[in-house]
């Protein structure tokens, strides 16, 4: 019993030692295991977590989108579009040959290409760039990271409206950097960030996205508001191509401008060229002419003659040049007309174009004060439009000129600009003197929707011509235009339209001397608008035609499809102002009374011989016609200029009208019409 | 019973001991399931992201094909299609 009780003692001795032995050695165990968590935790913290971060964290480079270019009716011209590109990593990569086979023919590519890239241990290959989906569908089974083959994510430049302003807009190369045109000039604002993103993965590499994300939109390229107005531009772009063809010229430009800031509302070129494929285009296509060809401007600069002339106090509008019946002697050279004339006043050589009535204003004008005038219109330097690669214009010191050059200055010969310097010049006269900067941007807006950029005339405005001299210019300008000018075929109904034709000599470089064959047609001007809108300076030039070589032949018609389509887009009303060119005299109205001509309505009476306003000189009184019965569009067509103070209620015909019948008609005079369906 | 007193007490010890394990081990269940948690929602946010960027791509894919479709010389081109023509002068009015 004893024994008994001694062995069950001494066992229950060894299990508590066996007990205490697993308990010492757990919390030995414990011990080391907390030792150990601290070493790594608090001891060697920042090692092991930079080793961490090395192992699931990755910085990836992002180039974010590049901004948009927007036209001025809101019109999308240039956009980015996120695209894949396949790269390939060669020492990944067991089987290269049969890789390329398969390859090949998805992406359009020779065999022997593909697996010249696809061989070697390089870590690195670009196999195409800017996949189509179809080819990244067809790509899909065989890309795997694991296998040396993957997508690429990257930027797509794109021109949704194809060949429509190609060469304003320019383009950009395969990693969205601007390279020619306006995607050039304002790389800096509409290019994308650089920024690099940090992602984490998992073992197997998968992400995990527990990383902050940045608001990309902080980094995108800014949006680029230009001018230019998309329908006004395909307008422009159409009648030019028209032009062109017809006149089996070599190519051509148009430009339409307005004369009170300069924005280019359109600028067009033939033949056009679409930046969406631009390798299939020669290019020569890729320059924009209008800013960076100079060319001579022929008879469009005699314009600047009269207003030297007319400036410099020496001659007056009225005054007569003896024009030499066609032929006229200077030094060794004799300057020819076109048409033989005699004695023309100071506007009449400018409706005539004539040559020999410029050289002889100059003559007695002087070349340095016809110089310093052209300097003032800013002949001969850089107008600042907001385009790469803009020349200055070539106008030599007056100093050097010889007395036949100052003549072949005084009818646009020996004198070079680019066609947005000689428009600007126009813009100016039109705008009763003032010098404009050409420019296609109007404002540019960062993605929070703040203005970073407003286009603004820097400094105070600065006179080319005083406001008479303009207005006489403006008068003279709209005599080309009469059936007698050199461009009737710039006419518009109901509308006053000025211009200036211009048919330049091409200077031969192989001969050394003008062309007899190669011309520029050109013609520039504009038509009136109405109260409160500025004028559109609208400009055609039409190079080498074939058919005929006028200006007033070849770039009139134009120059008058553009401003029909404007007039109408810009709501232009007609006037019958110019009733005495298309539209039929008001009754009662004769060519001695200018002043009531011009705001008179259309087929109107005249007023009874014993009205109080009939006994002032040179005016005469008019009445308000019966307008019942008639459809509003008949009365708004005989009210002509009075139709700024219309009121209308009701529809249908009109049955009432204030002032009533045969009432006197005075000017700012308010007309109310009711209407009806009744009747 | 002093030997019995003892015993209570080593009792009381092991309790308190056993409640402290399973606190732990809770926690050590807890912090697993967190981050498991944070992992699974990462990669639901990453798929999300995915799914957004897919949509924003199509979206501008869209927008390019639409603003093709509607550049002025397709219009045109459209409108003469369906015969209709320009307006003749005279044809607008423009109210005051």
């Amino acid at each position: 019993m004893k024994r008994k009780k001694r062995e069950s003692k001494k066992e229950r001795r060894s299990l508590q030692n066996r007990i205490r032995w697993v308990a010492g050695l757990v919390v030995f165990c414990l011990i080391a295991v907390v030792v150990r968590a601290w070493f790594v935790q608090v001891v060697r913290h920042d090692y092991y977590l930079a080793r961490q971060q090395r192992q699931r964290r990755a910085n990836v480079l992002m180039t974010c989108e590049r901004g948009k270019i927007l036209a001025a009716d809101g019109g999308q011209l240039a956009i980015t579009v996120k695209g894949k590109a396949l790269f390939a990593e060669p020492r990944k990569i067991d089987d290269g040959k049969r890789l390329a086979k398969i390859l090949a023919p998805i992406l359009g590519q020779k065999v022997a290409t593909l697996e010249h890239r696809l061989s070697g241990k390089r870590g690195f290959v670009w196999l195409k760039r800017s996949l189509s989906q179809e080819q990244i569908e067809a790509l899909k089974p065989w890309c795997r990271k694991e296998a040396g083959l993957a997508f690429s994510e990257e930027n797509r430049r794109i021109y949704p409206n194809r060949e429509l302003a190609g060469q304003i807009l320019g383009f950009t190369n395969i990693d969205c950097v601007g390279q020619e045109g306006l995607e050039r000039y304002y790389d800096k604002y509409l290019k994308g960030r650089q920024i690099y993103l940090e992602r984490e993965y998992d073992a197997r590499r998968q992400v995990v996205d527990n990383s902050e994300y940045p608001e990309l939109d902080y980094y995108k390229g800014k949006t680029v508001y230009l001018t230019i107005d998309r329908h006004l531009q395909a307008w422009a772009e159409t009648a030019l191509a028209e032009a062109v063809i017809g006149s089996r010229g070599r190519s051509g430009v148009a430009l339409v401008m307005n004369a009170a800031d300069g924005a280019l509302l359109a600028m067009a070129q033939y033949p056009r060229f679409n930046p969406n494929s631009k390798r299939k285009n020669n290019p020569a296509l890729w320059r924009n002419r209008s800013v960076v060809d100079l060319l001579e401007p022929g008879s469009t600069f005699k314009v600047f003659t009269l207003v030297a002339a007319l400036e410099s106090g020496v001659f007056k509008i009225d005054d007569r040049i003896d024009c030499e019946k066609g032929k006229y002697r200077v030094g060794r050279r004799t300057i020819h007309d076109t048409h033989e004339h005699g004695i023309l006043r100071l506007d009449e050589i400018i409706k005539y174009s004539s040559n020999i009535g410029c050289s002889k204003i100059v003559e007695r004008l002087g070349a340095e004060r016809f110089y310093t005038t052209l300097k003032k219109f800013g002949f001969g330097s850089r107008c600042g439009i907001d385009y790469p690669n803009e020349p200055s214009g070539r106008l030599r010191s007056w100093r050097k000129w010889r007395p036949v050059d100052l003549c072949n200055v005084a009818f646009g010969q020996g004198v070079s600009m680019t066609s947005v310097q000689l428009t600007a010049a126009y813009a100016a006269l039109a705008n009763g003197g003032y010098r404009v900067t050409p420019h296609l941007v109007s404002k540019i807006v960062n993605s929070a929707g703040w203005t970073v950029y407003e286009y603004n005339r820097q400094g105070l405005p600065v006179r080319a011509c005083s406001r008479e001299v303009a207005r006489q210019v403006d008068a003279a300008l709209a005599k080309v235009v009469e059936a007698d000018g050199t461009a009737p075929r710039a006419r518009i109904p109901g509308f006053r339209v000025a211009g200036k034709t211009g048919t330049a000599q091409k200077f031969d470089f192989k001969k050394k001397s003008y062309s007899h064959s190669k011309y520029w047609a050109s013609f520039v001007g504009y038509v009136d608008p109405p109260a409160g809108q500025s004028r559109k300076v609208v400009y055609v030039m039409v190079d080498e035609p074939k058919k005929s070589i006028y200006g007033g032949m070849v770039a009139a018609p134009a120059f008058r499809d553009i401003n029909r389509r404007l007039i109408s887009y810009l709501n232009y009303v007609p006037s019958s102002d110019v009733a005495g060119l298309d539209m039929p005299l008001p009754a009662g109205v004769n060519s001695g009374c200018d002043s009531v001509a011009k705001t008179a309505p259309e087929k109107v009476k005249a007023a009874p011989a014993n009205t109080a306003a009939d006994d002032r000189p040179g005016q005469l009184a008019l009445v308000v016609p019966d307008f019942t019965g008639q459809t509003i569009r008949e009365a708004l067509a005989r009210i002509g200029s009075y139709r700024n103070h219309v009121k209308i209620s009701g529809s249908g015909r009109i049955i009432a009208q204030k002032p009533a019948p045969g009432s006197q008609l005075k000017p700012g005079i308010d007309f109310v019409f009711t209407l009806s369906n009744e009747i | 019973m002093a030997t019995g007193g003892r015993r209570q007490e080593v009792s009381q010890w092991g309790f308190l001991n056993s409640c402290l394990l399973l606190v732990l081990v809770l926690m050590i269940f807890y912090c697993s399931w967190v981050n498991n948690k944070i992992v699974t929602r990462g990669y639901r946010l990453n798929e999300l992201r995915q799914e957004e960027k897919h949509l924003v791509e199509e979206q501008g894919k869209l927008q390019a094909e639409l603003a093709t479709l509607k550049r002025p010389q397709n219009l045109a081109r459209l409108a003469r299609q369906l015969g209709l023509k320009e307006p003749r002068p005279g044809y607008k009015i423009v109210l005051p």
